[in-house]
C-alpha cells in the first residue's frame, strides 16, 4: 500500500443553486519519499486535491488514505489533530502571523505539537519541551538561512524570506508529509529558485519525508519524482521521471 | 454611576425629611393671610393633639455680592427664631442662626464666592400698595437690601437662603403677620391622628387652603419624582447599553473578520478550535477590561457634568465623595459589556471556524 493513496475522490462545491465540480473521479497513489509535483491550468483543481490530502476539506464522495489514517472519515477534532501532527503546509501567500516574530511563528507550530506529551498515540513523529522548542525553531531558521532574522516580524521580511520562515515553520515539526500550495507563485524568478532549492534539501527520499507541490508553472515539473496533470478535476497524466536538482532547473 | 447618584439623591431626600423637616402636618395658602399668628394661635389651642404650630413666609430674592459677578435666584424664607424653633432643623456648614443675618446655602456660597461674614445684597419684591388685605392683593416693586451671612448651611433644598421672619415682613413692607405655610407638629403622629387633624382644620379654618400635607406625602411627592428620573434614567441606560452593545458587536465582528485569514492559518496548521476560542476571548476580555475602564472613567465624567447641570438649574443638593466607585455598578457594567462581547464574538467566531480553511488561506492577498 502507498504511503498516499486517493480513491475515486470527487469533490462539488454548491454555492446556491449552481455546483461546481472540482475534482471527478482521482485515483492517484503517492510512495513515502516522494517529491510529487501536481500541475495544470488555473481552476484544474490542484488546490482542491490538496485540500483532499492535507484534511483541510472533506472529499464529497471516494477516500483519502494517509499513511493508514483514513482522512476522509476524520471529524472535525480528529483532522486538527491530523494536521498538526502529520503536515506541514506553505501557502502561496506565507501566511505568517504578522503579531508575531519569525523565530515565534515557528515556535508556535511546535508548540502545538510539543504540548502534549504522548503524543505518539495521536501518531505524532516528534515531541518538544519548552526548551527544545526554542533550539529547534533556531535550528529550522538556520536551516533555511535565516539566522540572523529571526527576531524581525514578517512586515520587515523580504516575500522571499517570509517563504523561508513558513518552510520552517512548517518542517520545524518534522511531519511526513508537506504540502506546498504554489510555493513560488508570488516570488520572483531567482528567489522562487532558491525557496524551492531549500525545499527540495529538507525534503525528499534522503529526509523519507514526502512533498506535494501545487504549481500552474509548467518550468517546476521537471522537479518532481512524479509529475500529475490535472485539467477539468481529472488527471490526465501521471508520470515518474529522473529527477532534476533545482540548481540545475531554469524555467 | 448614574444609579449611584440617584441613590444618594434619595438618600439625601429621605434624611432631609427624617431630620431636616421638622414639622408632621404643612398647611399651603393659595392666597396669602395676613393674620397667620391668629390662625397658628387658634389651630394650636383648639385643636386636640397638636402640640406646636409656627409658620413660613416664603418670598423670591436675586443674590449678588461684590466679590463675583455671578447672581442666584433663592428661595427666600422668613422663618420664626431657630430658638426651639418647629420647621426645620438646620445642618451648618459654617456659622449658626443669627435674626440679624442671613443663612445661605452652600452652592449660593460658592456660586457667589462668599462665606460667613460677607455681605450679600439680596433684590426682593416690596409691597408698593394693596387693593385688599384679605386675601392680599398688591403692588410690588423691586428693592436692593444688604445682609451679613450668619451661617452657611449644607442641605437637600440647593438654592435657599433663610432669614428671620419679622425682618423679612420689614424689608417687604408686608402688613399683618403673613405666611404661606403653616406647619404643625403633632403629639403622636398616627397617620389617622394626622388625618382627624387634617379633617378638623379643613373643617374649621379652610379659607384660602390650597393643600394640607403630611410629612410623608411630601417626601414621597419628591420620591416620585426621583422615580421618574429613575424611569428616564433607566431608558436612556437601556439605549446606551444597546447602542454600545452594537459598537461592540460591530467592533468585533469587523476585527474578526479581518482575522479570518490568520484565523484560517492557524486553523489550517493545527490549531485546535477550544485554543483558538480561548485567545479570542482573552483577547476580547482584555479589550473589555481597558474598554471598561474608559468607559467609567468617561461615565464618571459625565455624572460629575449631569451634577453640575442640576445643581445650576434645580434645588437638589447631592453630597458626593469625590472617588464615589461604586462596585456593584462597576461590576454589572462591566458584566454587562463582557456578555455583549461574548455575543458578538460568537456569531463571526463561528463562522471563522466553520469556514472552509481552503478558502480563507487561498488567493486572497493580505
Ligand atoms: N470554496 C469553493 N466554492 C465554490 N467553488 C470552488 C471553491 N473552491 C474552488 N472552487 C472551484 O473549484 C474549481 C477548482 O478550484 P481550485 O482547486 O482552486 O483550482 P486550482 O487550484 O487548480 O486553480 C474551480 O472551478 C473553482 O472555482
Ligand atoms: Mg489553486
Amino acid at each position: 500500500m502507498s504511503f498516499i493513496e486517493l480513491e475515486n475522490v470527487y469533490k462539488t462545491y454548491t454555492l446556491g443553486e449552481t455546483t461546481t465540480p472540482a475534482l471527478s473521479g482521482i485515483d492517484l497513489q503517492i510512495d513515502r519519499g516522494e517529491l510529487v509535483i501536481v500541475f495544470g491550468p488555473s481552476g484544474a483543481g490542484k488546490t482542491t486535491l490538496l485540500n483532499m490530502i492535507g484534511g483541510l476539506d472533506i472529499p464529497t464522495s471516494g477516500s483519502v488514505t494517509v499513511g493508514e489514517i483514513q482522512v476522509s472519515t476524520l471529524s472535525a477534532r480528529w483532522l486538527t489533530i491530523y494536521r498538526k501532527n502529520k503536515i506541514g503546509v506553505v501557502f502561496q501567500f506565507f501566511n505568517l502571523i504578522s503579531r508575531l516574530t519569525a523565530l515565534e511563528n515557528v515556535e508556535y507550530a511546535l508548540e502545538l505539537v510539543g504540548v502534549r506529551k504522548n503524543s505518539d498515540a495521536e501518531g505524532a513523529t516528534a515531541s518538544f519541551d519548552s526548551k527544545g522548542i526554542r533550539q529547534k525553531a533556531v535550528e529550522y531558521l538556520n536551516k533555511v538561512g535565516l539566522s540572523e532574522r529571526i527576531h524581525h516580524f514578517p512586515a520587515q521580511l523580504s516575500g522571499g524570506e517570509q517563504q523561508r520562515v513558513s518552510i520552517a515553520r512548517a518542517l520545524a515539526k518534522e511531519p511526513e508529509l508537506l504540502l506546498a500550495d504554489e510555493p513560488t507563485g508570488n516570488l520572483d524568478y531567482k528567489i522562487g529558485r532558491s525557496v524551492l532549492e531549500i525545499m527540495e534539501a529538507m525534503t525528499g527520499k534522503a529526509q523519507n519525508r514526502t512533498v506535494v507541490i501545487v504549481t500552474h508553472n509548467e518550468a517546476i515539473c521537471p522537479l518532481g519524482d512524479r509529475v500529475v496533470r490535472l485539467s477539468d478535476g481529472q488527471i490526465v497524466e501521471n508520470y515518474t521521471q529522473e529527477y532534476v536538482s533545482a540548481k540545475e532547473l531554469y524555467w | 454611576m448614574v444609579f449611584g447618584m440617584m441613590d444618594s439623591m434619595t438618600y439625601a431626600l429621605e434624611f432631609q425629611y427624617e431630620v431636616a423637616e421638622d414639622w408632621d402636618l404643612r398647611v399651603d395658602y393659595a392666597e396669602m393671610p395676613t393674620n397667620a399668628s391668629q390662625i397658628a394661635i387658634a389651630i394650636n389651642n383648639s385643636i386636640e393633639g397638636v402640640t406646636n404650630v409656627t409658620y413660613h413666609l416664603i418670598s423670591g430674592a436675586t443674590v449678588t455680592s461684590n466679590k463675583s459677578e455671578a447672581s442666584k435666584q433663592v428661595q427666600l424664607i422668613g422663618m420664626n427664631d431657630s430658638n426651639g424653633y418647629t420647621g426645620h432643623i438646620f445642618d451648618f456648614e459654617n456659622g449658626k442662626w443669627d435674626p440679624e443675618g442671613i443663612v445661605l446655602s452652600v452652592p449660593v456660597a460658592e456660586k457667589l464666592n462668599v462665606w460667613t461674614n460677607d455681605i450679600v445684597d439680596l433684590e426682593i419684591p416690596r409691597l408698593k400698595n394693596y387693593t385688599s388685605l384679605a386675601p392680599l392683593r398688591a403692588h410690588f416693586e423691586m428693592v436692593n437690601v444688604s445682609f451679613r451671612i450668619s451661617g452657611i448651611v449644607d442641605e437637600f433644598n440647593g438654592l435657599v437662603a433663610y432669614m428671620e421672619l419679622n425682618k423679612l415682613v420689614n424689608v417687604s413692607y408686608f402688613p399683618g403677620q403673613p405666611a404661606n405655610t403653616i406647619l404643625i407638629k403633632v403629639k403622636t403622629p398616627t397617620s389617622d391622628q394626622l388625618d382627624s387633624i387634617r379633617k378638623e382644620i379643613y373643617a374649621k379654618y379652610s379659607y384660602n387652603i390650597r393643600n394640607i400635607f403630611t410629612k410623608e406625602e411630601q417626601s414621597s411627592d419628591f420620591l416620585d419624582l426621583l422615580d421618574l428620573i429613575y424611569f428616564i434614567i433607566y431608558i436612556v441606560a437601556i439605549f446606551a447599553v444597546i447602542l454600545s452593545c452594537s459598537i461592540v458587536y460591530n467592533t468585533i465582528y469587523i476585527n474578526l473578520q479581518e482575522q479570518q485569514r490568520e484565523i484560517a492559518t492557524l486553523l489550517t496548521i493545527g490549531t485546535p478550535n477550544r485554543r483558538l476560542i480561548r485567545n479570542v476571548t482573552f483577547e476580547n476580555l482584555i479589550v473589555t477590561i481597558i474598554g471598561s475602564l474608559f468607559g467609567l472613567i468617561l461615565g464618571w465624567v459625565m455624572l460629575w457634568f449631569f451634577m453640575r447641570l442640576i445643581l445650576d438649574l434645580e434645588f437638589f443638593r447631592v453630597k458626593l465623595d469625590f472617588f464615589f466607585f461604586l462596585e456593584k455598578t462597576t461590576l454589572i457594567s462591566f458584566g454587562l459589556t463582557f456578555i455583549g462581547v461574548l455575543t458578538a464574538q460568537f456569531f463571526p467566531l463561528r463562522r471563522a471556524l466553520n469556514l472552509n480553511l481552503a478558502e480563507a488561506t487561498k488567493e486572497r492577498v493580505v
